[in-house]
């Protein structure tokens, strides 16, 4: 450029902190964080003895990675102004199918494979649907949601099947040093998710076809091939999530994604993606689940009764978001 | 201008269910000129750039560009060819930024793994819109903070990153200010210079006359004539004498209606903090009043007010001689009062609605036993008021978002007129739509006028309230600045009124 570049970063500099604190106090993430540091605060003196233990917090983190798992495919299938109803079966898809092999004498690692490639399927199947008849996606994940919650009750006849495999327990349940390993999935989940989203054309797209998709199409983004990518990748993190299910409760149980539809859209909403598409962060949806796990949890060592959590829940959701509407509102 | 074509489309037909859109149409194009296309709305203009720019596919016809037969089935055929059409609705995705969305379907990457090359992309669209006057902006604003004008501008700017030897402009001033415009007109004259082949659509013909090298019209659907006008010769009344096919000798009906003596809306201090204050006029049955004044002086504030939209926190609206408390529409429809707002598209119809639909929507109380639309009343109701405004095609089952916008605002009036106001307010009943439905329309103000309705127009177009309106209220930061007889009007004194003089 032919601007004085010296003068330019000058300024730059001089405004830079108040840049920073414009920009804290306009992101979603950062009231999120906020409201996540008050909670915590609140627990830590309650409960000192029960939440504020290193084992409390990691159990948080180890639980709510496997909502985040699905919630980072939510989120990039949000953006790009689609949902999926899918994602709960598809998690307990590969679960199932795996334990089906290994109970069949199959080789667990072969097993796992044929479990994961089930859920990246049901994930394509979406993909396919939506862009090639044209059908919304609500309506298309709805219907394969069905479908996989059908094949999977065939395959079990409604029973869990027991898996006692080492290595797949150790993906679910398992501790590398004192850090849950299900946590680490979901750290590198996220970075890699959040990578995709920010830094690569892959993500630019998503965000265009979700902003406006004529645009996209009319700038010769190939919006059916993104979006059966979008699709294939969600139902591949759900495969991930659904191996690690499996170890977690050590065995391939149909109803284990049950609620994770629902609850993965909560964790993307609060943590600022738009319903209408265009926008949303991975960092933002990580907190969103976050904040849903560490209110569940400082609601059990309350005693609050296990039906006062959803509610509890529920008025979050809607209460997260009014503010946010409310803010933006005055801020325009 | 040189004498190189690069455009050149043969005998152009497209026919939608029911209608021919085009037929037999021939449009060329040289180097670094600029061709005006001009017609009424249903004309077929955009419809013949939709095809240029590959959202439509011709029934019939060729294409050539640079000489060469162009086969255009998708946009992205059509952006290869260097052809960027701008259509009205911006193309832009609003929650990426300036750099995002030049560069969307070609970002520029670096490294491995492969990720954007956010700073030579910020840097290249920089040099870009600084070319276009822009200079000002990050480029990593996004886009929904831009204005309508800079919008622009960066599709612009889109186009001829692009490579773009062919740029299609539809109706690009209809959004933008005078000063906008005119930075508009004079990057149109650079990037002439530039070489690049530019076809400027738009109502305004005094701004086509002064664009364009050759004009052509269109008329339902037919080429009429492409007329050269590299000396700047052509004349407006010509050009609209072209457009709808017969002399319009008076744009404006004669003035034949006569108020009466009674009054029927009496608003007295009517005052909404922040929008107006101390608003007091009133109007007789068969009085056509204007309201001109500056856009955001209050006037549709004031309109809304009495309309039932907009809540008021002191003075009375009377309503034949008694005070009414106007909170809601159904207050000010059960008042014999209807609003044909200023915006069409979002608050006068549900364009995924049909015109059948959309017309019977404020009638539907009559319309229904126990909940049930009776359909043959329905029917009834809609062809009566689809042949009174001359809805065409007349269609009522047909998409109201597929009818020109002349035709739309046509389905606006209608939808009010079935529910046999006796107070019509029009606020800007007129924009963005062409000479021929703008006249049919004051003819059709003139008739109720006759029929006894008080009528408020709503208008910014000066010669539209002179020609029409027996008083004129002028506007002035939400209060009135003054009220003119018929007589006493002229753009002067309007114009000092309203600049608060």
């Amino acid at each position: 450029m032919y601007v004085d570049k010296t003068a330019e970063e000058g300024a730059a500099r001089s405004s830079l902190g108040k840049r920073f604190a414009k920009r804290l106090v306009d992101q979603r993430e950062s009231g999120l964080f906020l409201l996540i540091v008050v909670l915590f605060a609140v627990m830590a003196v309650a409960r000192p003895s029960t939440f504020f233990t290193t084992g409390n917090l990691f159990n948080i983190l180890k639980q709510v990675s496997f909502v985040t798992i699905v919630a980072v495919a939510q989120t990039l299938v949000m953006v790009s102004g689609g949902i999926d109803l899918s994602v709960g079966f598809s998690l307990g898809l590969s679960g199932v199918m795996l334990a089906f092999f290994i109970q069949l004498g199959m080789h667990p690692v072969l097993a796992v494979t044929i479990g994961i490639i089930a859920s990246v399927l049901s994930g394509l199947l979406n993909g396919v649907v939506i862009t090639k008849l044209r059908l919304p996606p609500f309506i298309v994940t709805l219907g394969v949601a069905k479908i996989v919650r059908g094949v999977m009750y065939v395959v079990t006849r409604g029973y869990p099947i027991p898996v006692r495999t080492p290595f797949i327990i150790w993906t679910g349940n398992g501790y590398a040093g004192p850090i849950p390993v299900p946590l680490i999935f979901m750290l590198a989940i996220v970075v890699v998710g959040g990578y995709l989203l920010t830094q690569t054309v892959f993500g630019n797209r998503i965000k265009a076809i979700g902003g406006n998709e004529t645009a996209a199409r009319l700038s010769g983004v190939n919006i059916d091939l993104n979006k059966i990518v979008i699709y294939t990748l969600t139902g591949l993190l759900c495969g991930i999530a659904g191996v690690m299910m499996v170890g977690r409760v050590n065995a391939g149980n149909p109803n284990s994604g049950l609620n994770f539809d629902l609850d993965s859209i909560a964790a993307t909403i609060i943590g600022g993606t738009s319903l209408a598409g265009g926008e949303g962060t991975v960092l933002g949806t990580l907190l969103g689940a976050v904040l849903l796990g560490l209110i569940a949890n400082g609601l059990v060592l309350l005693n609050v009764s296990m039906y006062w959590q959803t509610i509890v829940a529920g008025v979050i959701i809607i209460g997260v978001c009014a503010l946010d509407a409310l803010t933006s509102a005055r801020r325009k | 201008m040189s004498e190189s074509r690069v455009l050149r489309m043969s005998g152009i037909t497209k026919h939608f269910p029911g209608v021919v859109a085009l037929r037999d149409v021939s449009f060329d194009l040289f180097k670094g000129e600029v061709h005006g296309l001009v017609g009424e709305n249903g004309a077929g203009k955009s419809t013949l750039m939709k095809i240029l720019g590959g959202v439509y596919r011709p029934d019939g016809g060729s294409i050539e560009v640079m000489d060469m037969s162009a086969h255009i089935h998708s946009p992205s055929d059509s952006l290869a060819m260097g052809i960027s059409v701008i259509y009205q609705e911006y193309n832009l995705v609003p929650t990426l930024s300036i750099a995002e969305n030049i560069f969307l379907g070609k970002e520029l990457t670096r490294g491995i793994p492969k990720r954007m090359n956010r700073p030579e992309m910020k840097a290249r669209a920089a040099e870009c819109v600084a070319r276009l006057g822009l200079n000002d902006i990050s480029c990593d604003t996004l886009v929904r903070n831009l204005s309508v004008a800079q919008q622009q501008l960066v599709e612009i700017g889109k186009a001829l990153f692009n490579n773009a030897s062919i740029l299609v402009m539809d109706e690009p001033t209809s959004v933008l200010s005078q000063k906008e415009s005119e930075s508009l007109f004079k990057l149109i004259d650079v990037l002439k210079q530039d070489g690049i082949s530019i076809i400027f659509i738009s109502h305004r013909l005094e701004e086509v006359i002064s664009l364009s090298d050759r004009i052509t019209v269109l008329r339902d659907g037919e080429l009429v004539c492409t007329l050269d006008n590299t000396l700047k010769t052509v004349k407006k009344d010509d050009l609209i004498q072209h457009m709808v096919g017969r002399v319009l000798q008076d744009y404006f009906p004669p003035h034949e209606h006569a108020p009466t003596d009674e009054t029927l809306l009496k608003v007295s201090g009517l005052t909404s903090k922040g929008n107006f204050r101390d608003v007091s006029f009133s109007l007789r049955a068969g009085e056509i009043l204007g309201f001109y004044g500056l856009v955001g002086s209050g006037r549709t504030e004031i309109v809304k007010a009495v309309s039932g939209l907009l809540p008021y926190e002191s003075g009375t609206v009377d309503i034949r001689g008694k005070t009414v408390k106007l909170r809601t529409v159904k207050d000010a429809r059960f008042q014999g009062i209807a609003l044909c707002p200023e915006d069409r598209k979002n608050e006068g119809l549900v364009l995924s609605m049909s015109l059948a639909d959309n017309v019977c929507m404020p009638s539907l109380d009559s319309l229904h036993v126990g909940g049930t639309i009776i359909k043959s009343r329905r029917n009834e109701l809609v062809d009566k008021y689809v042949q009174k405004l001359q809805i065409r095609p007349a269609l009522p089952q047909r998409m109201v978002k597929e009818f020109s916008g002349g035709n739309q605002q046509k389905a606006v009036i209608a939808k009010w007129l079935a529910c046999n106001p006796s107070i019509f307010i029009f606020d800007e009943p007129t924009r963005g739509i062409d000479v021929g439905a703008k006249s049919e329309i004051y003819r059709l103000i003139e008739e109720l006028a006759k029929q006894g309705v008080a009528i408020i127009l709503v208008s910014s177009e000066l010669m539209e309230i002179l020609g029409m309106c027996d008083r004129v209220m002028v506007v002035h930061e939400g209060r009135i600045a003054g009220e003119f007889d018929r007589a006493e009007a002229t753009e002067k004194s309007l114009m000092k009124a309203a600049a608060g003089f």
